[in-house]
């Protein structure tokens, strides 16, 4: 083979390593498996937070038309700056939010609502975290997009603005 | 005052890098070889520039001179003396202009040794245009002298783990082995470049392979110990990407050796060579990258800047594109082929090579890929050790094979009836001390472990027949003892594997629990206070069979910031170590998380790699001496 | 020939496997990642994720449930990527090919050099 050629290929095969590390460094580095998406909501009944009854039924979220689930904590810093787009989401756009409160006290749980406003319908007490493993959940927050109980749309971190125009997007649809 | 100083002699050295590698180019226009006076003026005055940056650096981490962002992120006036100073290494900056600074130390060395003058030129063009680039690099995007105003009062580098003797020695070796590979990258080059690359090439360029690969033996060996003891898992290798990064140029750097031999003796294999040459620095470089450039998901990258990840990353494969390319353009047209006949030493050597780079290229593949895979499709999948051990097993007994009849087979004869005379020797003497030991020793035993003995110990016969055998034992004192030492290295890491015992338990004071055959008494606590921590001490008793052993793992409590470490208790002896970790419990907040590991023949594993390294230097000296 | 035979034999029916339940949780432990942590496995972690996890495994070995179940609770929530070995599926055949075809090419061109004649 001509040297000539054997460089081109040299260059060729330079460039496409370039570019494929420059994807590598700009890509989100934060995990978002999509394992989920597509799957019915595992079965579970926890307790409700505000009220004796109901209790925080998988069933009821699978009646659901669409409903939006956030997992969320008193203590999760985070939480407290994506909670104005829920609010927004229950207000503006009338969204069904379900809540699922992750190894939180009851008490600041509570107080956290009273302070910054309650967006949620029901909210369910994963006190030990079980509930968010089984829905592939490993922090807060974390929001997910139900259609009759299947999971269509998972959000790893806050919500913003784009994922909250997702979200309504996804119920026009 | 330092800090200015330091910018300055940085800025200095940039200059002169100019001047010297215009000068140098004036030379070879002109293709005179002399006026060596002007260029090993400016050769030095860069080396002496740069030391003296370097050192400046150093002085403001000793006077913790905040006003400068790379002391003030990584120092802390509490810090003791010999971590302000390994401190000032141990950041990316840092470790930045030591690197710069070993590149032209080598050039410094290199060009007061006898080699031809056209050689000595080329290579010192081809290194300053090294320096030139990672100068330029350096100043743009990882100062270390950059200043800050107002000067904190305080710095943020506190972090206990950090501060470590052995991790603060173990930089230094990791850069002087693979940063010294940019030698015999540039003498490569320079030997293309001029047609020069033969025997003769191969003579010079021996003692600047075997040095930078012992002591980057050296360094891998720290950095392994330190994990062992500090991590507190039991475990000294992990195939973490940042491992990995230092392993694959040094199995580069292993095919070098013995292909370089190659050549030496035989005039063969100049284009095999010539590209390990390359290759291996340019591992060396992707290991920068990997490290640096925040690509990497890893325990101990370092902190990641994807904006300077985009600068290593088109710098390295800057570097890589124009030295291949010179390589194809002038790769020797000389027989580099010749014959081979399959029992000659030099066949041997080359089907160990061929080993060798698929070792590589399976750690390459498997830290690679991940990165690129999630990079295209977004899918990402996890590469273990379970990859690593399963890949690497079958290839390795193959390899200790043949590394065990290479040294003993002759490079002009085909003597088919001497290697099977040896091999009627070492195997019977090979199984019958692997059963020994199997059956003796092992409960449970499978076949990965049954060759994995058979083979290494097959390879420490071969060098004990080989010792005796020797006439005149300094010819190959080198190479038997970095031989025995792989075999060892490898004895000793399938032992260990197989004959490793762990307990977990929650346990509390006064408690005794029995596990196995060990009985594991929690005596007492006792408490002491130190400056900055708090420390806890466990007194435990191991009691195995008749032996006793007491072990005080600790955990501290540091308060500034508030961070917990727990401190392993490690006995050690020739044969086993027995290492002792604690936790806090979450739940059982009057127990203590205990994690007992029975460790045999660990002493061996370190002994093995110092034995290797130690075969590598004795022959550099060897080398110099002639 | 027969001696051989047999004593192959006999190692093979020598070797036998701990099945000792701890060994196994630990096992599990060391091959699942810790994906909140910095490449580390929930057998080495102490974070709350790492704990839960454990916990769950512990909780899943006693209700009888074994390693490939378990390994494909985690994989069908949270991706390929929580186990850290790889099996063989598509997305891995390169990591199991590329090194080999290396091997393999480098084999070739030695065996080719071998059988040049003389001249």
């Amino acid at each position: 083979m001509n040297n000539k050629y054997k460089i081109i290929i040299l260059g060729i095969t330079i460039v496409i390593i370039f570019i494929l590390f420059l994807r590598v460094l700009n890509s989100d580095k934060t995990y978002q498996p999509n394992q989920m998406i597509g799957k019915k909501i595992p079965e579970f009944i926890l307790e409700n937070l505000l009220n004796k009854n109901p209790k925080f039924d998988s069933n009821i979220l699978s009646g659901k038309d669409f409903a939006v689930l956030n997992i969320w904590a008193s203590w999760c810093i985070p939480c407290r700056i994506e909670h104005p787009f829920l609010m927004d989401l229950k207000n503006k756009n009338q969204i069904d939010i379900i809540g699922l409160n992750y190894k939180d006290e009851g008490g600041n749980a509570k107080n956290f609502l009273k302070k910054y406003g309650n967006p949620f319908s029901l909210i369910g007490v994963d006190k030990k975290g079980e509930v968010a493993i089984q829905l592939g959940a490993y922090g807060v927050p974390e929001t997910y997009v139900l259609k009759k109980g299947k999971i269509i749309f998972k959000h790893i971190g806050p919500l913003n603005e784009d994922t909250v125009n997702k979200i309504l997007e996804l119920q026009n649809k | 005052m330092a800090g200015y100083i330091g910018n300055l002699a940085l800025f200095f050295s940039l200059i002169f890098n100019g001047f010297l590698i215009f000068s140098l180019i004036r030379e070879i226009k002109n293709s005179t070889f002399k006026n060596s006076k002007i260029i090993n003026f400016f050769n030095n005055s860069i080396f002496f520039l740069l030391l003296i940056s370097f050192l400046t650096l150093i002085y403001c981490f000793i006077v913790s001179d905040f006003s400068n962002v790379a002391v003030y992120q990584n120092s802390h006036t509490t810090k003791p003396l010999i971590y302000k100073i390994s401190g000032a290494w141990g950041n990316h900056e840092g470790s930045m202009v030591l690197f710069i600074l070993i590149l032209s130390l080598f050039s410094f060395v290199f060009a007061r040794t006898k080699v031809s003058e056209k050689l000595k030129f080329y290579t010192v063009f081809f290194q300053s245009i090294l320096i030139l680039i990672f100068l330029i690099f350096l100043i743009l995007t990882s100062n270390p002298f950059d200043q800050m105003d107002p000067k904190p009062s305080q710095g943020l580098g506190l972090n206990p783990i950090l501060q470590d003797p052995l991790l603060a020695i173990h930089p230094p070796f990791l850069y002087f082995g693979y940063v010294g590979f940019s030698l015999v990258f540039s003498f490569a080059l320079a030997g293309l470049v001029t047609n020069n690359f033969d025997k003769s090439w191969s003579k010079i360029a021996n003692f600047w392979i075997i040095l930078p690969w012992s002591l980057l033996t050296i360094g891998i060996g720290l950095g392994s110990f330190w994990a062992y003891y500090e991590l507190g898992w039991g475990g000294y290798w992990f195939w973490d990407p940042v491992e990995n990064a230092s392993l694959m140029p040094w199995l580069a750097a292993t095919a070098l050796i013995h292909s370089n031999i190659v050549t030496l003796k035989k005039d063969k294999l100049h284009s095999w060579t010539a590209l390990l040459s390359i290759f291996t620095f340019i591992m060396s470089l992707l290991g920068t990258f990997l490290v640096r450039s925040g690509v990497l998901n890893s325990v101990h990258a370092f902190a990641n800047d994807p904006y300077r990840g985009v600068y290593i990353l088109s710098t390295i494969l800057f570097i890589t594109f124009f030295s291949l390319a010179i390589f194809i353009i002038k790769s020797p047209k000389k027989s580099s082929y010749g014959e081979y006949s399959f029992l000659q030493k030099d066949n041997f050597i080359l089907i160990n090579n061929c080993f060798l780079i698929f070792f590589l290229s399976v750690i390459l593949v498997g830290t690679v890929y991940p990165i690129i895979l999630d990079a295209i499709s977004g899918k990402s999948i996890s590469v273990g050790p379970v990859y690593y051990h399963t890949i690497l097993a079958p290839f390795l007994f193959a390899f200790l094979f043949f590394m065990s009849h290479g040294p003993l087979i002759s490079w002009n004869k085909e003597d088919k009836f001497l290697q099977i005379k040896n091999f009627k020797i070492f195997f019977p003497i090979s199984i019958a001390i692997s059963l020994v030991i199997i059956f003796y020793f092992f409960d449970y035993k499978d076949i990965i472990l049954i060759l994995g003995l058979l083979f290494s110990i097959y390879l420490i016969v071969s060098v004990i027949f080989d010792w005796i055998s020797q006439k005149k034992l300094s010819l190959n004192f080198g190479r038997l003892v970095s031989h025995l030492g792989f075999g060892t290295l490898i004895f000793a890491i399938f032992v260990n594997a197989y004959l490793s015992k762990e307990i977990n338990a929650a346990m509390k004071v006064g408690e005794e629990i029995t596990i196995q055959e060990f009985v594991i008494k929690f005596k007492s606590i006792n408490r002491i206070k130190k400056e900055n921590y708090e420390e806890v001490f466990g007194n435990f008793l191991v009691t195995n069979k008749k032996k006793q052993v007491e072990l005080t793992p600790s955990i501290r409590k540091y308060d500034q910031p508030v961070q917990f470490t727990s401190e392993t208790s490690i006995k050690t002896n020739f044969i086993v170590d027995y290492y002792f970790a604690i936790n806090l419990s979450e739940f059982e907040k009057d127990k203590i998380m205990v994690r007992f590991y029975y460790k045999p023949l660990m002493f061996w594993i370190w002994f093995s790699i110092l034995l290797i390294a130690f075969g590598g230097i004795y022959q550099t000296f060897r080398l110099r001496n002639e | 020939m027969k001696k051989y035979f047999f004593i192959i034999i006999f190692f093979i029916l020598s070797s036998n496997v701990f099945s000792a339940s701890e060994e196994l949780k630990n096992k599990i432990y060391k091959n699942i990642r810790c994906i909140v942590c910095q490449g580390q496995s929930i057998y080495e972690s102490n974070s709350d994720f790492a704990i839960d996890l454990k916990k769950l495994i512990s909780k899943k070995l006693e209700n009888g449930e074994n390693e490939k179940q378990i390994y494909e609770f985690l994989i069908s929530r949270y991706g390929d990527w929580i186990v850290y070995n790889p099996g063989l599926n598509i997305n891995s055949l390169a990591l199991w090919l590329l090194p080999l075809i290396i091997f393999i090419t480098g084999g070739f061109l030695i065996f080719r050099l071998n059988s040049k004649k003389k001249k």
